[in-house]
């Protein structure tokens, strides 16, 4: 049922149009412009990306990224779908406890993995001499540690769409004779084949645009994000910079539009099955279990001894314990930069919350202005098909103009809070309106036919009744703000510098155990905040409020 | 005629819920069975139980003979009908109707033979190219159950085929349904909670309740002599007396359209088994009216189902009923309803 018009509310979505607008088109646009003139300022055209082609050192780089990029994707889109099967088509052992695990390296930045590699598969690692493993630096190294940061991305949409297959249909084949294998090929393989494909866009977006994990471990394999970086804080050539950012940004917006393609061309897939745990099988079962245990126990070992050698004096040659490099004394910041991150990560999620939440509750539930409803919805989108690294990018060259009135607000923390939420805004908006979209659309009709406004049904029906997704919000926002690491090494100032930077500093440096001990701190906030979500969200779900139904006397 | 399908001594729990206790069925060849009941029976756990799909905590399942209590659903070659149908959305209508006929068994032109026929006698050739998404409640329906006829079935299982269609599709679908299970011969075990719908296609219904059989036999006998007070309710519409004058107080039935209702002349209440009673209320059914009636004795209130007739019945005139014998319904060790 469509909503009926609701005239003011238009005026509430007037606020984050105008901030994504700000935030996602207006850089992008000078990004463009900034790629075709030289570190004067004169336009060029588009000699920045013929020389860039035209340099050998600097055009591998782009088939490194690509070829990386399509390694990587491939290798977490089938072992993703595999480990999302088995949480759904079978009975996992331990299912909680490995379901948690999956998620947990989304606690981390992704600088966190090559420092736990290092610790593990390096020269001096745990397994180098017992793995043969060797040299991680370059290929190798970028690749696996871009499918461990990646796959729980990958996993989690694929869990969810691999919920979404109607059980009856299994039911009706089996019915019918058809084995497992065909049952597979015929229902579920169909049915989730464009989830395939998203996570492997998704991976790809994530692999050719993370900067943690080659930045540590690329040694001379060369990579755009290493490139970009080089360009803009080594050489200070900004022109070539900004000409990288964009051939960054064409795959990913390629990969963006193909997704958008995907969602929006097939809705004859949208499933209504409701999700039912599978009987129990001993062999599938028992195979499923040593599959997932086996994968989960990869980025768990590296996280583990990432926060291990955060408590030793000098891998692997001190072993002796300490909490030393929790003084952070190589770093003019000292532990500075981690109450830098919770400040920002905790003001992106309140705001993050309250302007997602705010905006799609009017985009979605009432009848707000058609087209700016839809232009809302777009630019909400659109926000994820640019990646940190060139959002970043694109904040400096926008925002860091003496003819921008917005400068002086250039490098303070509401900056980078605002950058936050441009960078994390599609996913908020996505819960948000999945949530709300969710609830019965004639609760504010009820209300009105009670006399009682739309406002005051948001705050007492919609709003408490959809907290727990509120929450889920929040903690998004907060969990991203303090892992983020690509857009911010472009757009902080010394005196905010964030956990996640500092940690990137330290690795360049040498100084792991700094880093790590960073890292640690990092998880530990983030699972905190995540104990806090449900503790909250599983209060909320008490009946509260109640009114004393005893007549008084 | 010979049993095809038969279930023993048939157990189901889920924790400490029984669902099912010692129950037994049987559905002999070529018989259309239904199981009536209402919501939280355990009817579809039966049907459950007897396509594979749940095995049951202890009894057996027969079919043609052979005992198949540990046989997947994959094993048993049951056609079933899902109350929702679960058409595959990925396939044609023919592929869908093509998907139980296994290479090994059909060659490719039989297979395809086999379909044509199934669509021909349902009635959707014209649909064969088309995607489930794309049809109607009724015409998916059809498509159901030409894909469960396919494969030739030893049983077809039917789970609430017809409730998600709207009234008018039902009764005309419920009819072809019967006509095409005559013809194929096909023993058929159909689930629902809908009387209309189970006295229009049984051959013979099953009763059940809480997990056991109330009752079973013909539609006939299951209206004309319900064996409880449950039966009574559930099937149609019964007073329930308990009257010093009627059976010596024991609790007796006798349905609404049963109640002879005539004008207070002294040779109507000279009849067996008549009262003097005055009309409380008329109540507009359309066919009929409905009339609550208040008995002599100040307590007895009785309903009875008459011709529509303005003049005759009029609220607080009073009416002679009769409660013929031969109507009667006895319940056996039952007290409450």
């Amino acid at each position: 049922m469509r909503p009926r018009p609701g005239g003011k509310a238009t005026l509430v979505l007037l606020l984050p149009l105008a901030a994504l607008l700000l935030g996602v088109l207006y850089p992008a646009a000078i990004l463009l412009g900034r790629s075709m003139t030289d570190n004067m300022g004169s336009a060029i055209g588009l000699a920045n990306f013929s020389a860039y082609f035209r340099t050998p050192g600097l055009a591998t780089s782009l088939y490194h990224t690509l070829g990386v990029g399509v390694i990587v994707a491939a290798a977490v889109a089938v072992l993703a779908y595999a480990l999302a099967y088995a949480f759904t088509h079978a009975l996992v052992v331990g299912d909680r406890a490995c379901r948690y695990l999956v998620v947990l390296p989304l606690s981390v930045p992704s600088v966190f993995f090559p420092i736990g590699m290092i610790y593990i598969f390096g020269r001096h690692g745990i397994l180098s001499g017992v793995l043969g493993v060797g040299n991680i630096y370059g290929w190798s190294g970028i690749v696996f540690g871009e499918i461990v940061f990646i796959m729980p991305h990958a996993t989690l949409l694929l869990v969810t769409a691999l919920c979404g297959v109607d059980r009856r249909l299994y039911l009706a084949a089996q019915t019918l004779g058809a084995s497992p294998w065909r049952r597979f090929r015929t229902i579920t393989l169909p049915q989730t084949r464009n989830a395939l494909l998203r996570a492997f866009l998704v991976a790809f977006i994530l692999a050719i645009t993370d900067f943690g994990v080659p930045k540590v471990l690329g040694g001379d394999y060369s990579m755009l994000s290493t490139e970009l970086y080089t360009q803009i804080i080594g050489l200070q050539d900004l022109g070539m910079g900004s000409a990288i950012g964009v051939i960054m940004l064409v795959p990913s917006l390629m990969a963006f539009a193909l997704d958008l393609w995907l969602v929006s061309s097939h809705p004859g897939q949208a499933q209504t099955g409701r999700y039912e745990k599978p009987v129990s099988a001993g062999a599938r079962d028992l195979t499923f279990s040593l599959f997932a245990w086996g994968i989960v126990t990869v980025p768990t070992a590296i996280i583990l001894a990432a926060v291990g050698g955060s408590f030793v004096a000098f891998w692997p040659y001190d072993l002796a314990p300490t909490l030393a490099n929790y003084r952070f004394e190589n770093s003019v910041y000292n532990i500075q930069p981690f109450f830098n991150s919770l400040e920002m990560s905790a003001a992106a999620a309140v705001a993050g919350m309250a302007i997602t939440f705010a905006g799609a509750y009017v985009a979605v539930r009432t009848g707000a202005n058609r087209l700016l409803s839809l232009l809302y919805r777009g630019m909400a989108f659109l926000s994820v098909g640019i990646p940190g690294t060139v959002l970043g990018l694109a904040f400096v060259f926008a925002f860091n103009r003496p003819e921008n009135v917005l400068q002086l607000f250039y490098g303070s923390r509401a900056f980078l809070v605002f950058y936050c939420l441009i960078h994390f805004y599609a996913m908020g908006h996505l819960i948000s309106a999945a949530g709300l979209a969710s609830l019965d659309f004639r609760y504010e009709d009820a209300g009105k036919t009670l006399g009682v406004g739309r406002l005051s049904t948001f705050f007492r029906v919609i709003l408490p009744l959809r907290f727990p997704v509120a929450l889920e919000v929040a903690f998004y926002f907060f969990i991203n703000a303090m892992t983020t690491v690509s857009g911010m090494v472009f757009i902080f100032s010394p005196d905010n510098a964030p956990a996640s930077v500092a940690m990137l500093h330290f690795t360049d440096t040498g100084n792991y155990g700094e880093a790590a001990a960073m890292g640690a701190l990092i998880l530990a906030a983030t699972l905190v905040a995540r104990v806090a979500q449900e503790v909250l969200a599983r209060r909320l779900r008490r009946p509260a409020n109640r009114v004393n139904l005893r007549y008084r006397q | 005629m010979t049993v095809q399908l038969e279930l023993r001594n048939i157990a189901k729990s889920y924790g400490d819920n029984q669902v099912l206790a010692d129950l037994d069925l049987r559905c002999r060849k070529g018989e259309f069975l239904v199981i009536l009941g209402p919501s939280g029976c355990g009817k579809t756990t039966l049907l459950s139980i007897i396509s594979g799909i749940l095995s049951p905590d202890s009894g057996r399942v027969f079919s043609g003979g052979r005992d198949i209590t540990s046989l997947p659903p994959e094993k048993r070659n049951f056609g079933m009908v899902f109350q929702s149908y679960a058409l595959f959305p990925n396939l044609r209508v023919v592929d869908n109707i093509l998907y139980g006929l296994k290479r090994s068994q059909w060659s490719k032109t039989a297979a395809l033979d086999r379909a044509l026929e199934l669509m021909e006698l349902t009635g959707i050739s014209p649909l064969a190219d088309r995607y489930p998404a794309t049809l109607s409640g009724g015409q998916q329906q059809r498509v159901a159950l030409a894909r469960a006829l396919a494969p030739k079935p030893e049983v077809l299982l039917l789970d609430e085929p017809l409730s998600s269609l709207d009234a008018k599709v039902r009764s005309s679908l419920a009819l072809q349904l019967r006509e095409l299970q005559r013809r194929t011969g096909v023993a058929a075990v159909m689930v629902t909670h809908d009387q209309g719908e189970a006295f229009s296609m049984a051959d013979r219904i099953v009763l059940l309740n809480k997990g056991r059989v109330e009752q079973e036999g013909t539609p006939e006998q299951l209206y004309g002599k319900p064996a409880s007070l449950f039966a009574a309710d559930f099937v149609g519409r019964m007073n329930i007396l308990s009257v010093s004058s009627i059976n010596d107080g024991i609790l007796t039935g006798i349905r609404y359209e049963d109640v002879q209702v005539s004008a207070p002349t002294e040779m109507t209440l000279g009849k067996p088994h008549t009262w003097v009673a005055r009309i409380e209320r008329v109540a507009f059914m359309g066919q009929f009216c409905r009339l609550e009636l208040l008995l002599n004795d100040f307590s007895t209130r009785i309903f009875a189902d008459v011709l529509f007739d303005k003049d005759k019945y009029k609220e607080q005139s009073l009416v002679a009923i009769s409660l013929p014998r031969d109507r009667w319904c006895h319940f056996s060790g039952e007290t409450d309803a």
